[in-house]
């Protein structure tokens, strides 16, 4: 198997993650007792907020995971990448400040947003989504197609 | 075929290979984000404490000041 192939299941994730978010059904709901499901809108339960919460929370967790293997499968086979190309390393190099910055504002946003959750908490939740998501197709783009 | 040019070919056999279970993994959770996304029934109690618990994990790592090597810009092969 090409590592092309090996990643374009990734390529595939994150471009349906991009699109998905963007038009996500209003059929879905959230069990009783799960974590998500107990979340509150100034202290007034709100399924749509709630639901809104569990797929910011699960698009992050798709291009976190999709980022952190273009990184690691970058650094565990460092040596035979830079001899394919350089830039390679180097591109991920300017990914990898930008996606920690982008890491740790969407961890913050979302402390403040489980600690008084409002629709602007949920909005800056997904726009900081939406930024690790476009880091991620950027990293998986740039590992070898072949 | 060269030998130098076997040994990158072999080198990157063994690149696929290692990557694979990553790539297992994100597809899993892309599986999930789609199913959360597009599902007609509920989104089950335990994948909803498991994404919290992945997520609260992270950020307790962060908290913590670690950092994934990979994630860090280290120098070039010489």
């Amino acid at each position: 198997m090409t590592m092309k192939k090996l990643f374009a299941p990734i390529i595939l994730a994150v471009t349906l993650a991009i699109v998905g978010l963007g038009s996500s059904c209003r059929s879905a709901r959230l069990a009783p007792g799960g974590a998500y499901s107990g979340v509150s809108t100034n202290g007034v339960t709100n399924s749509v907020s709630q639901l809104a919460f569990f797929q910011a929370d699960s698009a992050y967790d798709l291009a976190y995971s999709a980022i952190d293997a273009a990184f690691k499968f970058e650094r565990e086979n460092r040596a035979l990448l830079w001899k394919l190309s350089p830039d390679i390393k180097h591109t991920l190099d300017k990914i990898r400040p930008q996606a920690s910055a982008i890491n740790m504002k969407y961890l913050a946003a979302r402390a403040a947003y489980i600690a008084y959750p409002t629709p602007a908490g949920l909005g800056d939740l997904q726009i900081i989504t939406d930024q690790l998501r476009q880091l991620s197709a950027a990293a998986v783009a740039v590992l070898p197609k072949n | 075929m060269s030998v130098a040019g076997i040994l990158l070919f072999i080198q990157g056999l063994n690149a696929a290979i290692s990557a694979a279970p990553k790539v297992i993994e994100v597809v899993q959770k892309a599986k999930d984000f789609i199913t959360a996304l597009f599902t007609a029934g509920a989104i089950s109690k335990e994948r909803q404490d498991a994404l919290h618990l992945a997520v609260d994990a992270r950020a307790a790592l962060a908290a913590a000041g670690i950092v994934d090597p990979a994630w860090t810009v280290e120098a070039d092969p010489a």
